[in-house]
């Protein structure tokens, strides 16, 4: 199935990017994963996990292990689709400079 | 909201360079590996017992396998799809070319031929090709993540 590139300004942050980088290569994260990869606190990720929640694209789950409760994260499939259009416009933008800059 | 081509590299850029990050992570370690490989062995060689202890063994088997996947899931803070894409599904496919057509053998010679060993000695030879196969699929799920895939 090919994938329409389509900028999408809620996953294109920064952070948000690289959360979803990394939400990309699982099925399911856990916080503290996502959290200690990206080197942030848990209020500033936490503000960016609940934007792409509202924007529907990730789930999030709480499970408790050994009395400690665990919040995963997952996509959702409007986020993967979303995602992987994105990922397929940065592409398309940065291979416009690879072939810019290719000698003639 | 538009970005330019070189802001459009550098996002990509630090996509793979978080994914490279995740291949740092925390592990599933070698006992994991082994239950992977016992787990093999075993659905083989369970065609050597009688059929209700057969069932009985299968449904231990099952249980096994729910108690791994929350083992990975606790241990590495992630839960990830064994044939997902990439080097991982050929590894994935890798063990179970070899998988299916070991039972296949194995059931012909139990039933056909009476040789009731036949799924022992396949349970013995599984055991490290699962095991060695789950630590080879965690090797190339981190070079996959390694160079941002």
């Amino acid at each position: 199935m090919s994938v329409v590139p389509t900028f999408d300004p809620v996953i294109h942050a920064p952070l948000r990017l690289q959360a979803c980088a990394i939400l990309s290569s699982v099925n399911e994260a856990e916080f503290a994963l996502v959290r200690d990869t990206l080197g942030v606190s848990d209020s500033v990720l936490s503000k960016h996990l609940k934007q792409l929640e509202e924007a529907g694209y990730i789930k999030v789950r709480k499970a408790a292990l050994g009395g400690r409760q665990r919040t995963w994260l997952s996509f959702t499939g409007k986020g993967r689709k979303s995602f992987a259009a994105h990922v397929a416009e940065l592409e398309r933008l940065a291979a416009t400079v690879a072939a810019a800059s290719q000698p003639d | 909201m538009a970005i330019d081509q070189n802001e459009a590299a550098a996002a990509l850029a630090s996509m793979r360079e978080v994914r490279g990050r995740m291949a740092k992570g925390p592990r599933w370690g070698w006992g994991y590996h082994f239950l992977f490989g016992g787990v093999m062995g075993s659905l083989l060689a369970v065609q050597a017992l009688p059929i209700v202890w057969r069932f009985v063994a299968l449904a231990f088997c099952f249980m096994a396998i729910l108690l791994m996947k929350k083992w990975g899931r606790d241990a590495s803070g992630r839960f990830i799809n064994g044939f997902r894409r990439g080097r991982t599904r050929i590894v994935a496919v890798g063990i179970l070319a070899i998988f299916v057509p070991l039972y296949m053998i194995c059931s012909w010679l139990n039933f056909s031929q009476h040789m009731w060993q036949a799924p022992l000695l396949g349970g013995l030879v599984m055991f490290p090709v699962g095991a060695f196969g789950d630590l080879i699929w965690v090797k190339a799920y981190d070079a996959d993540l390694a160079e941002g895939k």
